[in-house]
């Protein structure tokens, strides 16, 4: 651990680091742009640099997009990213209020306790978990994956049928090529481009980027409310973190525990966190009309999530939101095998992300407060002169990759259908996650009925397996069963339009 | 009940619906392995499956909200109301989506120079973006080109790869 601290201490480790969090605050504030969009677009460049360097970029970025989405959601009242909603319904008011630089403030120091508390969850909890994780067997990982499936349709932000129809499609669209067990070519339908099957930077940068772009090309005529922004109450004071102080170890935790739970992301946790600050608050009544809690536990938490959904990745190869889905993407590229044996295969590599995580809040905190009116006037750029360029990278970037154009169309046709799946109430999350998912999926279960005479009696023998698929079916019947109430929770935290 | 036949729900639904269908009747092909039981086809056939299911479900679902007028499922949340909240542009869209058929197209075919197709993709996509304006062209004009080159130069020179006009 000490070792990787210090080789992130390199000029170009510390330069990739500066870089990722910079474009990634940067990315973050734009409305419309997401950090998952940035790190889909810079997966091209990283298959010219080191596994190491790699993934510090993509961390860096990671980290900085997340915190980013701050700036739009206090003084403009647009999130920068889901992930950055709850923090809307207090910062623009408080903003408004006369206290845009109270409001930041906040929620910047916010981000920074809740990367660190990850953080240090992230460190002591990798390893042990990893080295647990070595020793299930091909069922059991087949079950996790699962029950990975399951979590995530059932926190798909609208319903979990149409999460679970997005989460099967993604798989699905992973059937085509060669098989990963017989080595046969399968479902390519006679077309010559697909015996390598939909590449993975395709159908991200189409889903994600793309897609995006097409929505906010749609949306052309909205028009920010924007509050002036000014310094004053930047730097909160000892008694600020006092008064705050059991919130923002609650929403840290709680940002930490829903960033592990592989398939959920940051705006559930900031959520959640939103809620429980709510609920233990002597002045209720304030949030959503500028409450300092409401700030701190929603900011605090969304990048706890961070730390937390690495947690997953790098014991068990598994993603613990979509964003660390791009990231297996970027190792996968690097010809590196995400999973428990990553600790003992590449443990240089596990520990420089941990590291990254670590450095990079630092530089985030840094950057934050010192260039807070640089990020304000770059995130009033206008569209129509971002929109254009970022397309521009997503065809360039896709076909840099092989040098086919079979990508580049691959890349517009999943644009078109991730717009169109947005647009009908499918979410792109459950999709993104089948995608990465099924492959694992299929590889363990055709493993594991090969290790056992295609007998599949073990997978429903086996306590843990038994116990991580009686809990995906609970959550699939509990949701259906609950869907009403479901939505009458949100509409409780988001308001009346959100019911339906 | 016509209501239901012109909701973006229903279509893409159908979509998917299809889709499942045909990977479900393509693996009935697939051979048999003689290593494991399940072999290349059954993963494909049980996604597809449970996809042509579940595809069915909300198809059902949305017939039966259109037919007794239960209400739709938005699936809005506070992101999505600040987007549609605002007026929207279709015409910017399809503008857009057509000049960026155009650009890989060109692209593909190889018509000209990249930084000559490049620079007119961002001149033409802000003009759609943004309508008439000229100084927006202006600045879209300049940092075409600028951007172009600088792309042009990064790709073909550090990273060896090969865009049209480059060799």
């Amino acid at each position: 651990m000490f070792d990787a601290l210090l080789g992130t201490l390199t000029l170009i480790q510390l330069s990739l680091i500066l870089i990722g969090v910079f474009s990634g605050i940067i990315v973050g504030a734009i409305p419309g742009l997401t950090g998952s969009m940035l790190i889909a677009l810079t997966l091209p460049i990283t298959f010219h640099m080191s596994p190491l360097h790699a993934t510090s970029l993509l961390i860096a970025m990671y980290v900085g997009s997340i915190t980013g989405g701050l700036i739009t959601a206090t003084l403009l009242r647009m999130p920068g990213a889901p992930a950055n909603v709850m923090t809307v319904l207090d910062g623009y008011p408080l903003a408004r209020a006369g206290y845009p630089g109270r409001a930041l403030g906040l929620g910047i120091t916010a981000s920074f306790f809740g990367s660190i508390v990850a953080w240090v969850a992230l460190a002591a909890l990798s390893q042990p978990l990893a080295e647990f994780a070595v020793k299930l067997t091909p069922f059991n990982y087949f079950a996790l994956v699962v029950m990975a499936m399951t979590l995530i349709a059932f926190v798909a932000d609208r319903d979990i049928v149409k999460g679970l129809v997005a989460g099967f499609f993604g798989m699905l669209v992973t059937f085509p090529g060669v098989d990963p067990s017989g080595g046969e070519v399968r479902l390519t339908f006679g077309v010559n481009g697909l015996i390598g099957g939909f590449q993975l930077l395709p159908v991200l940068l189409g889903v994600f980027s793309v897609s995006q772009i097409f929505e906010n090309t749609l949306n052309m005529g909205a028009k920010p409310e924007v509050v002036a922004f000014s310094n004053k109450g930047l730097f909160m004071s000892l008694s600020d973190l006092r008064a705050q102080a059991v919130n923002l170890l609650r929403s840290s935790v709680v940002g930490t525990v829903i960033g592990i739970l592989p398939g959920i992301g940051a705006s559930v946790g900031s959520a959640v966190s939103y809620l429980f600050a709510k609920l233990g608050s002597r002045t209720p009544e304030k949030f959503g009309t500028g409450s300092e809690e409401g700030i701190v536990a929603s900011e605090a938490a969304n990048n706890a999530t961070v730390g937390g959904a690495l947690i997953p990745l790098i014991a068990l190869g598994i993603p613990g939101s979509v964003t660390d889905a791009m990231l297996i993407g970027a190792l996968t590229i690097q010809s590196i095998q995400p999973g428990p044996l990553l600790f003992s295969t590449h443990p240089d590599l596990v520990w420089n992300v941990i590291a990254v995580d670590l450095v990079a809040t630092f530089v985030m905190f840094a950057l934050m407060l010192g260039l807070i009116r640089f990020y304000v006037r770059v995130a009033s750029i206008p569209k129509y002169v971002l929109l254009p360029v970022i397309t521009v990278f997503c065809v360039v970037g896709v076909y840099s990759l092989n040098n086919t154009m079979f990508d580049v169309w691959t890349m517009l046709g999943f644009g078109i259908v991730g717009f169109l799946m947005e647009r009908a109430g499918f979410s792109l999350g459950p999709f993104v996650i089948g995608y990465v998912l099924a492959k694992v999926a299929e590889v363990k279960l055709r493993q594991g009925l090969m290790y056992t005479d295609g007998d599949i009696t073990p997978l429903f023998i086996d306590p843990l397996s038994l116990v991580m698929l009686l809990i995906a079916l609970v959550l699939v019947v509990f949701s259906l069963g609950t869907e009403r109430k479901r939505r009458r929770a949100r509409a409780a935290v988001y308001g009346a339009d959100a019911e339906s | 009940m016509r209501a239901f036949f012109i909701t973006i729900e229903t279509w893409v639904s159908a979509a998917l619906l299809l889709t499942g269908i045909t990977f479900l009747i393509r693996a009935q092909t697939l051979p048999v392995s003689s290593f494991d039981s399940l072999g290349p086809g059954g993963a494909p056939k049980t996604v597809a499956a449970v996809l042509v299911m579940l595809c069915a479900i909300v198809l059902a679902r949305a017939c039966y909200r259109s037919v007794t007028g239960a209400g739709e499922i938005s699936g809005e949340t506070p992101v999505n109301v600040a987007k549609t909240k605002a007026q929207p542009t279709p015409g910017s869209f399809v503008l857009f989506f057509l000049i960026l058929f155009a650009y890989i197209l060109a692209f593909q075919l190889e018509l000209a120079h990249f930084v000559v197709i490049t620079s007119v993709f961002v001149l033409a996509a802000t003009m759609a973006l943004r309508g008439l304006d000229r100084k927006a062209a202006l600045i879209a004009a300049v940092s075409g080109v600028v951007f172009s080159v600088f792309l042009f130069v990064i790709l073909t020179r550090f990273f060896v790869i090969r865009l049209p006009g480059a060799f």
